[in-house]
């Protein structure tokens, strides 16, 4: 065996070997893999009864592993963001990345020009930009928020070690979740207050308005015009469907693939007239008359304007994340393995 | 799903055993590959990635001591079982013990 050609290889494997180590660990670990190489090399040697070579060496060198394999045990874990942070750091972002992609489309949207002058192109264009800066400050908030937890990652000791087990409540362990359970509460206040909606905009439209006392005398102002007419079949069907949705879940107790497709239904056909209404939203409802001094400046309905189409998008944005949460379910039932547990 | 090998499931269950069988072969100073030769003889093949590493754990830990020597120009770090590792060793053997009895009334 050439001296030289031996030396070189190893010489390269410890160096590759003390460069993946740490200063502090270098010096002695790479003197004894080394020593440990030199021992194996010798036993090889000793084996097969001939002087050490160059192809005795790369099968040793070959039989220790790569040098990230003989370092990796060495090495303690290292985390960008270890195990004792990481529950926070997933706390925070479920509070922090919904508050800032609602907060950024709101405030994106305001700033877009006056909707009631859009054409429609104009006004889908403008929700996507909205949606766009959304989701663009959704993705610098995750930036800013992954580089903090490796600042603190990195700097305070205690969060490298690992988490020590604390004495265990079982009452701190939580509620099996269960996607398919139903809220009756909820399901037959909803009925109740669907079907007021829906005698109220069919049969009492004309008492739809505004209601002032003077001087122990009532008087009344209509405030919706004939241009929500058209609207009122579409928001009767939405509600209609809306009951018949909620009477068949109750009947069948919880939530299953039909009522889930229709949901997914009811909430499409809501999107729709929400969008509907945000570009019609200065035309179907007047304040002249109603509201006496305020009722008559510009400014006043403008604002109004513009905070039922906050509340619209607020219901579209509900919607979206509703037709998200049926569908993932209808998605899950055909995963193996990802069945809910309890009902 | 992930199905284990049978080598893998093995290599599993030695894993338990290798800090006993390591302190066992202690009492006599030991370098790294010398100790690696003689768990082999024994029938326990352990390769150098678990090995190494775990000496330094049992030596970090007080378990094993340890001291560099310079043999034919080279230096070699030679272990021996410590005063600690020496009181905690009778106990692990008396729970090895406990467990071969309990999976052989187990597998009976």
């Amino acid at each position: 065996m050439e001296t030289s050609n031996k030396d070189t290889l190893v010489d390269r494997y410890l160096a590759a070997v003390s460069d993946l180590l740490p200063a502090r660990l270098r010096k002695d670990n790479v003197t004894e893999i080394r020593s440990l190489i030199q021992d194996a090399l010798d036993d090889r040697s000793k084996a097969e009864g001939k002087a050490p070579d160059d192809k005795m060496m790369e099968a040793v060198l070959k039989e220790f592993g790569s040098p990230e394999k003989i370092v990796a045990p060495y090495l303690p874990e290292k985390y960008l963001i270890g195990p004792r942070l990481y529950p926070i750091f997933i706390l925070v972002l479920q509070i922090v990345l919904p508050i800032v992609a609602v907060l950024m489309l709101l405030v994106s949207w305001m700033g877009s020009i006056p909707v009631t002058s859009m054409t429609a192109v104009e006004f889908f264009t403008e929700l996507a930009k909205s949606l766009g800066n959304s989701f663009s400050a959704v993705v610098q908030a995750f930036g800013n928020i992954v580089f903090i937890f490796a600042i603190l990652q990195w700097t305070i000791p205690e969060f490298r070690t690992m988490v020590e087990e604390k004495e265990w409540d079982p009452h701190s362990l939580k509620a099996i979740s269960r996607p398919d359970k139903i809220k009756r509460g909820e399901l037959i206040t909803e009925i109740v207050f669907t079907f007021i909606g829906l005698i109220i905009f069919n049969f009492y439209l004309d008492k739809v308005g505004i209601y002032n006392n003077i001087d122990g005398q009532w008087s009344f102002t209509p405030i919706l015009t004939e241009a929500f007419t058209p609207y009122i079949p579409w928001l009767s069907l939405l509600w209609v469907l809306t009951i018949i949705l909620d009477i068949l879940v109750l009947r069948k107790g919880a939530w299953q693939t039909g009522t889930r497709w229709f949901s997914i239904l009811v909430s499409a056909l809501n999107i729709a007239i929400a969008v509907s209404l945000m570009k019609d939203i200065s035309l179907v409802y007047t304040l002249q008359g109603a509201l006496g001094y305020w009722g008559e400046i510009g400014m006043f309905k403008s604002i109004l304007d513009q905070i039922l189409i906050v509340v619209l998008v607020i219901v579209i944005i509900a919607s979206v994340v509703k037709i998200a949460q049926m569908a993932w379910q209808l998605i899950k039932r055909t995963i193996p393995g990802t069945e809910n547990f309890g009902i | 799903m992930d199905k284990p090998s049978i080598e893998n499931l093995i290599l599993e269950m030695r894993r338990g055993v290798i800090v006993l069988a390591v302190l066992s072969q202690c009492y006599d100073e030991q370098y790294g590959y010398s100790l690696m030769k003689s768990l082999s003889e024994k029938g326990l093949e352990i390769d150098q990635g678990t090995l190494y590493p775990l000496l330094r754990r049992l030596e970090t830990q007080g378990l094993l001591s340890s001291s560099w020597r310079l043999e034919d120009a080279r230096p070699r770090r030679y272990y021996l079982i410590s005063s600690e590792g020496q009181k905690i060793y009778p106990k692990l053997i008396k729970e090895w013990e406990s467990m071969v009895q309990m999976m052989r009334h187990m597998l009976e």
